[in-house]
């Protein structure tokens, strides 16, 4: 009898110890590259030609304040037009301490966008106002577009 | 044993212990009282310190005025120190290297704004066609809004520097502008008669100036729109009054005047066809082709002549 115990209770605590593992190993941390999310999601809802790449630090810190320090990772792609705001900004903070602080710089530009928007752009204005800042993990996303919402569930599948 | 008291020896120990205590009580307790008096002759001699300080300095500068207030009778008396007088840049004919607009600010409007990404997109080239250029421009912002909807405001429409809302002024100064370039208008044309609007000009470059006064300001003109979106007030008559007062107001200033209009617009004085990035909505925005012709511009004629 105590044998059959000794014997019954290490068989369930092994097969607990297995399927721990595996559900373990299926909620494993992705840190993807920012350029390969926004590839995903270009993939499903490719970019118009007129969408340009902000590359130089002086445009992104001027644009939203960001310092070099807090991002290790950055994608930023606005339209050129003047009169669209479509937008796909992804960054990666440098450490998780900083999200909150990404996060609020972009809400800032959010709302920038939409002030002045209001009134003299009214249907980019409608577009702006249903998009929101989204953050997963170390990963701030600000998408301004008519399919903001999918390509946001792009992003966060990615992670 | 016991001791002469006949007292028990933990009797004893226990009174000396309490003997103790009270003691430690009595010393903690004059140590706070001369800790609290040292600070309070501390905190009162600080105060008299400041007071005495500050009649000082009050009764010297007013000592000063009055020197200088009585002027001429005599000429040992120290004078007030003039302040250096502002050595803003020459006007220069171009054509210039990039590198002349590396301490240049372009304040602007929602044109700008494509001015920006097209720099931007050269960058990626690895051009720099207006060298270190800063751009500080705001989609809808006008003459009329960077004075009347201030920073907190709802509709404050002031670009964004560091990330921050904040006066022009400011933001020129922190970037130690030499020479700003504002292309704004469009926002304001069909608000205002062109005499109130320059109104709103002097009140901008004035603070531009007082903040910066070794600046140079480059005025240019408000650009035209395409002919089919010429509405009844925003239209390319107002924009030419308009653009006629600014040239004035520059000349009375002393200030550059770059004319744009003539650049971008085609030979019935509406802007090109094919330099319009929006002909299905505004029909007033640049496209890169126009975006190229006004650097070009620039280069060449970086005061405007």
């Amino acid at each position: 009898m105590k044998k059959f115990f000794t014997v019954s209770v290490t068989f369930l605590l092994t097969v607990f110890m297995l399927t721990a593992m595996t559900a373990c190993s299926g909620g494993e941390t992705k840190n993807p590259a920012v350029a390969d999310i926004v590839s995903a999601i270009t993939e499903q809802y490719p970019m118009d030609e007129d969408m340009t790449q902000v590359t130089s630090e002086n445009l992104i810190s001027n644009t939203y304040g960001f310092e070099s320090d807090e991002y290790s990772d950055l994608a930023i792609y606005l339209k050129s037009s003047g009169v669209e705001m479509d937008e796909i900004t992804i960054i990666k903070a440098s450490d998780s301490s900083k999200v909150a602080g990404i996060k609020e710089k972009l809400e800032n530009h959010l709302n920038n966008q939409l002030v002045s928007t209001k009134d003299y752009l009214p249907e980019q204005y409608a577009i702006i106002e249903k998009c929101s800042v989204v953050t997963k993990g170390d990963y701030v996303c600000l998408i301004i577009s008519e399919n903001a919402d999918d390509m946001v569930k792009i992003f966060e599948n990615q992670l | 044993m016991y001791n002469q008291n006949n007292r028990d020896p933990y009797e004893m120990y226990r009174i000396k212990q309490k003997r103790k205590k009270a003691r430690r009580k009595r010393l903690a307790f004059r140590t706070a009282v001369v800790l609290v008096v040292v600070i309070l002759v501390a905190a009162t001699l600080f105060s008299i310190g400041s007071c005495v300080n500050n009649l000082v300095c009050s009764s010297y500068s007013s000592g000063e005025s009055a020197l200088t207030d009585a002027t001429e009778t005599t000429s040992t008396k120290a004078t007030k120190p003039t302040e250096p007088e502002p050595t803003i840049p020459a006007k220069v004919t171009g054509p210039v290297e990039p590198s002349f607009f590396d301490k240049t600010v372009i304040v602007g409007d929602s044109i700008t704004l494509g001015l920006s990404y097209y720099l931007e997109k050269q960058n990626n080239q690895g051009n720099k066609p207006l060298g270190d250029a800063f751009v500080l421009c705001n989609g809808s912002l006008g003459y009329i809004n960077a004075k009347e909807n201030p920073v907190g405001d709802s509709n404050c429409r002031l670009p964004v520097y560091k990330g921050k809302q904040q006066p022009i002024e400011d933001s020129v100064a922190d970037i130690g502008a030499e020479r700003v370039y504002i292309l704004l208008g469009m926002n304001d044309v069909a608000r205002a008669d062109s005499k109130t609007l320059i109104t709103y000009v002097k009140d901008l470059t004035d603070k531009i100036i007082k903040k910066s006064p070794n600046v140079r300001i480059c005025l240019e003109s408000t650009t035209p729109l395409i002919a089919s979106k010429q509405g009844p007030y925003l239209n390319d008559e107002n924009i030419r009054k308009f653009d006629k007062e600014l040239k004035k107001f520059a000349k009375e200033m002393d200030y550059s005047y770059i004319d744009l209009y003539s650049v971008v617009a085609d030979d019935k004085g509406h802007l090109k066809d094919e330099y319009c990035g929006d002909p299905q909505n505004m029909g007033l925005h640049f496209n890169d082709t126009a975006q190229a012709a006004v650097v070009d511009y620039l280069i060449n004629h970086p005061d405007g002549i």
